[in-house]
């Protein structure tokens, strides 16, 4: 009696709309898999074994106490930072795609895939960060945020030198989130954020600077900080709008019209016009076939996601959860955002993949896994002894 | 804090979110028109199929001219090509060159002519939305760089598409001519289509938009390619398909298949011309022969040497236009030339008309070998004594002609000669139309009585062509009609009779009878040369004078035998001293009879290239 109870009580937390609006945006995922890829190809088959593995993942990560992660949150950040750092070490070069080649991928042994560390450290990441801030004040001061930012530069880098630029941009964000909510000054962050500017600048401009730097008798090692030939040209082309990846994602996204050109019927999709289309550029086909109107469903549903995790981070009061779904959430978001922002070309091309939708096992698995945090939180209310969290001055 | 710091997140990401449904609105909603259009515009593509050309074909079905649909053409596509940079185009370039195995800088003149080519034809456009019209479609459309590519060196290159997304494959239909030069001044050649022919055609050709031409395309030139270019032609076929990015076509939306142009059967029998052609170039270095059916005006020989080769026009044009015997002109059609003694036939049918003469033996003058008129003096071929006109048109004798030319007067002269086809267009359309001259009285003034001495053995201003001479001979051998000469066999036939008077056919059997002396009898001035056991031939000789020093052949006149009667005229150009028309015209037409009509002929066979 009391068992079922206890049952009914657990399953009377489940959050059915968050639940349903990650189970709709996976099928409209699968659906646009295949609609995107080749005749024949096996990657939708292979998306809808990910998504059962995905669902699996979830149910699983429901059961136990979120605190366990609590427990395990640094040893976690550190083995999959382990991973990150041997793929550098042995990791084999694969081709990306035309002519961008990355070790992004590690072999698993007997089943025969590859999984993506980095899309793992994103988790381990904001586990690790919401550990570390959950009862601290330090961050309080300016030197305190020296530790949260070299917990963020370490993975970034490892990334950055597969190297996969997107992924590690998606590290600055979920940091000065987590920092902001967790009660960091706001002059701090902005300092930090003008320093992270002024870095990314000086990476951009590294060839100048060298050279002008050369001129004076200094040695400036650009290999440390400079953007690759390709990332740069990304951004130029990007400014000048010379990409044709660009190019062709924008035509495709604005012929889709209000009602779109029909599932299977897009002609950019189709006739291999647009690249990379069943992974990172998934939106534009979304948007050529399904129109304005699709669009703004699939947006509704990201933002039902957002809705949800705002909530449910609204009514926690341990401070681990709190941080723990506001990073996740950020996280999720953000890299939704930049990867539409992508497609729809109010950003430079940075290799990220729509979070749901975009093919992947890795990818995929670790979102649903994110979603399923947020989710237990949500199930297993904790009471906390500390009236005051994160409740500081405003300034 | 915390509530306060999440609400602002909160809001945050909400803009963030506005931002994207309000650049999704901005693309889909406002530029969405013009985006779809500019993304069907990268797929939707019009292809033109070509069609294949008809093939010309001799009277008895032998293949003169035939289209091969076994080559291909590579063919560029400016607005692609020049859209590569520098260095992309350079080495597209390498690639290509490497490829075909040729030197690039071929390749770079082709399409440096292409390229000249549109700013040719966009220069004869009055205002710029006709020059950019021109400028587009020609861009868009493949142009051939290089030609007549078997399927083995094609395949490859459609299969590798994306390598030069600027070429294209298209088949193209490469024209043959089986016999090579034999009959080439008939059946005629292709070559590229000038810049006036482009304006003219570059919508419509023969009121089809299906039929207007591209700059780089080939028009029928001369011959009867160009005369029936609108039937041999043939309707080129679209495609609408949709393409991927490597320009291949993924999806056929609509198609209207090419219409092949019809097959055009000449009148003429190749053989024959062969034969022709074979024995004018065995007497002189210029010649020609006209053969039609006196009946039906069918031409079945119209020959001319020198010969040139259709198949190497494209090579050799230069070489050909500047040689001073004029390969390209085909001499029995359109060339012009004083017409000598044959003339004289005229005044014989005029005078036996106009009942100045009863008939040939009724009135004779006296031949001493020169005439004088005033102060000049005329000479003779000899001394005849007393001649009557059976004996006059069989030894050509100049005096008697005289006497009769300006007792006859010069109207009466000219208007027979008009009546025999003199001075007029034929009708036949092959070439360019061609009338001659003949002198009259009411339009060359002041006309004296030299003038009509002169006109009175085909001299002075008088120009005659071959075809003309032959049409004339005609009238004799079918009852006295002036037909029309054709080529094209489904042309209708049309003749007309020279008079109504019922004299007429006593009149042209007397002259026929002179003529037949002219070879059977001893004397006769094409005795010696026409005269043969195997055909019966009829005719008149002539040596016409042109300016100071030079001298044609002439030899015209019928072929009897048989149910059919064949008209006939040779020239042979700038004889040397003392041969006459009788001589060379008169055995060219001997031995061309013998060899087609008299059984001596060994079959002329087909001649490969």
């Amino acid at each position: 009696m009391m068992f079922r109870r206890k049952i009914f009580n657990f399953l009377g937390g489940f959050d059915w709309l968050l639940f349903a609006a990650m189970a709709l945006i996976v099928v409209i995922g699968i659906a646009f898999i295949l609609s995107g890829s080749l005749p024949g190809s096996m990657d939708p088959v292979k998306q809808i074994l990910f998504s059962l593995v995905g669902l699996a993942l979830f149910s699983m990560a429901l059961i136990p106490h979120y605190s366990l992660l609590e427990d395990y949150a640094f040893p976690l950040y550190f083995a999959v930072l382990l991973a990150l750092t041997g793929l550098l070490l042995f990791g084999h070069f694969v081709d990306v795609n035309q002519s961008n080649f990355s070790r992004r991928w590690v072999r698993i042994p007997l089943l025969d895939f590859s999984a993506q560390p980095s899309e793992f450290m994103k988790l381990a990441y904001v586990a690790a960060m919401a550990r570390y801030l959950m009862f601290r004040k330090n961050y309080r001061s300016f030197a305190g945020l020296a530790a949260p930012a070299a917990m963020t530069l370490g993975p970034a880098a490892l990334i950055l030198l597969e190297p996969d630029l997107g992924t590690a941009l998606l590290f600055p964000p979920v940091f000065f989130v987590m920092l902001y909510v967790a009660g960091a000054r706001r002059r701090h962050l902005a300092a930090l954020g003008a320093l992270g500017l002024a870095l990314m600048l000086m990476a951009f401009f590294a060839d100048n600077i060298t050279g002008a730097l050369a001129g004076r008798g200094i040695v400036f090692s650009k290999s440390v900080a400079a953007l690759k030939p390709y990332q740069k040209a990304r951004i130029t082309s990007f400014v000048q709008n010379t990409s044709y990846q660009q190019r062709q994602s924008v035509m495709a996204v604005g012929s889709g019209k209000l009602f779109g050109k029909g599932w299977r019927q897009g002609t950019q999709n189709r006739y291999n016009l647009l690249p990379e289309r069943h992974t990172d550029f998934i939106f534009a086909v979304v948007a050529e076939e399904s129109g304005f109107l699709g669009c703004i469903g699939l947006l509704a549903l990201y933002f039902v996601i957002l809705l949800c995790s705002f909530a449910v981070a609204s009514r926690t009061s341990d401070p681990f959860a709190r941080l723990l779904v506001t990073g996740l959430f950020a996280s999720f978001t953000v890299q939704m955002f930049i990867n539409a922002a992508m497609t729809l070309r109010l950003m430079p091309i940075t290799g990220l993949t729509l979070p749901l939708v975009s093919y992947g096992g890795s990818s995929l698995t670790a979102t649903m896994l994110a979603i399923a945090l947020i989710m237990n939180v949500r199930l297993h209310p904790t009471p906390t002894f500390a009236s005051k969290v994160f409740d500081f001055d405003e300034t | 804090v915390y509530q306060k710091r999440l609400k602002t997140l909160f809001l945050l990401f909400s803009g963030a979110f506005l931002l994207l449904v309000a650049r999704l609105a901005h693309l889909q909603l406002i530029q969405g028109e013009d985006l779809r259009a500019a993304s069907l515009d990268q797929v939707e593509k019009l292809i033109e199929l070509p069609s294949r050309r008809g093939n010309i074909l001799d009277r008895n079905g032998r293949l003169l001219a035939s289209s091969d649909p076994t080559t291909f053409d590579a063919a560029i596509q400016l607005d692609a090509y020049n859209r590569l940079d520098k260095k992309e185009a350079s080495e597209a370039l390498n690639q290509l060159a490497a490829y075909f195995q040729i030197d690039r800088s071929e390749i770079e003149r082709s399409i440096f002519r292409i390229n000249q080519a549109v700013e040719q034809m966009r220069s004869t456009e009055k205002n710029a939305y006709g020059r950019n019209l021109v400028a587009q479609r020609e861009a868009r459309t493949p142009q051939p760089v290089i030609r007549d590519l078997a399927f083995s060196q094609a395949a490859p290159l459609e299969v590798e598409a994306s390598r030069f997304k600027f070429m294209r494959i298209s088949p193209s239909y490469a024209r043959k001519y089986p016999f090579g030069a034999a009959g080439a001044h008939v059946v005629g050649y292709m070559w590229q289509i000038n810049a006036e022919q482009f304006k003219r055609y570059r919508d419509t050709y023969d009121d089809s938009p299906y039929k207007s031409y591209h700059i780089t395309e080939a028009i029928g030139a001369s011959g009867v390619e160009s005369l029936a270019n609108a039937r041999l032609r043939g309707e080129r076929g679209l495609r609408f398909v949709l393409t991927d990015n490597r320009n291949l076509a993924r999806e056929v939306l609509w198609e209207k298949p090419p219409q092949a142009g019809s097959d055009v059967q000449l009148t003429l029998d190749i053989q024959w011309q062969a034969a022709a052609e074979e024995e004018l170039a065995r007497v002189g270095a210029r010649a020609a022969m006209v053969v039609m059916n006196a009946d039906t005006g069918e031409l079945l020989v119209a020959a001319s040497v020198p010969l040139f080769n259709p198949a190497l026009i494209r090579k050799e044009y230069a070489k050909l236009a500047a040689n001073p015997d004029k390969p390209l002109v085909n001499r029995a059609i359109v060339g012009l030339y004083p017409a000598g003694s044959v003339f004289k036939v005229v005044l014989a049918l005029a005078a036996l008309e106009d009942r100045f003469l009863a008939d040939d033996t009724s009135k004779t003058y006296v031949c001493h070998h020169t005439f004088k008129l005033g102060n000049a003096t005329f000479a003779c071929t000899g001394t005849h004594g007393e001649v009557d006109l059976f004996d006059a048109i069989k030894r050509s004798c100049n005096i008697f002609f005289f006497h009769l030319g300006l007792d006859l007067g010069p109207g009466s002269i000219a208007t027979w000669a008009d009546k025999l086809g003199l001075g007029r267009e034929t009708g036949l359309s092959l070439g360019y139309p061609v009338r001659g001259y003949l002198p009259s009285p009411s339009t060359d003034r002041p006309w004296s009585k030299g003038d009509t001495v002169n006109l009175s053995i085909g001299q002075g201003k008088l120009m005659v062509t071959p075809l003309q001479v032959a049409r004339m001979m005609a009238v004799f051998g079918n009852g006295g009609y002036l037909v029309r000469p054709r080529i094209i066999a489904t042309d209708t036939p049309s003749r007309e009779r020279v008079s109504s008077a019922a004299s007429l056919d006593r009149n042209i059997a007397i002259i026929s009878r002179a003529m037949r002396a002219v070879v059977a009898e001893t004397g006769g001035t094409a005795h010696k040369n026409a005269n043969s056991t195997l055909v019966t031939l009829i005719g008149k000789t002539g040596t016409a004078q042109a300016g100071e020093d030079r001298r044609h052949g002439w030899f015209a006149g019928l072929q009897l035998d048989g149910s059919a009667r064949y008209a006939f005229a040779v020239i042979v150009e700038d004889l040397t001293e003392g041969v006459h028309g009788g001589d060379s015209a008169a055995l060219v037409a001997r031995k061309f009879f013998e060899k087609v009509r008299g059984g001596a002929a060994q079959v002329v066979g087909q001649v490969e290239q």
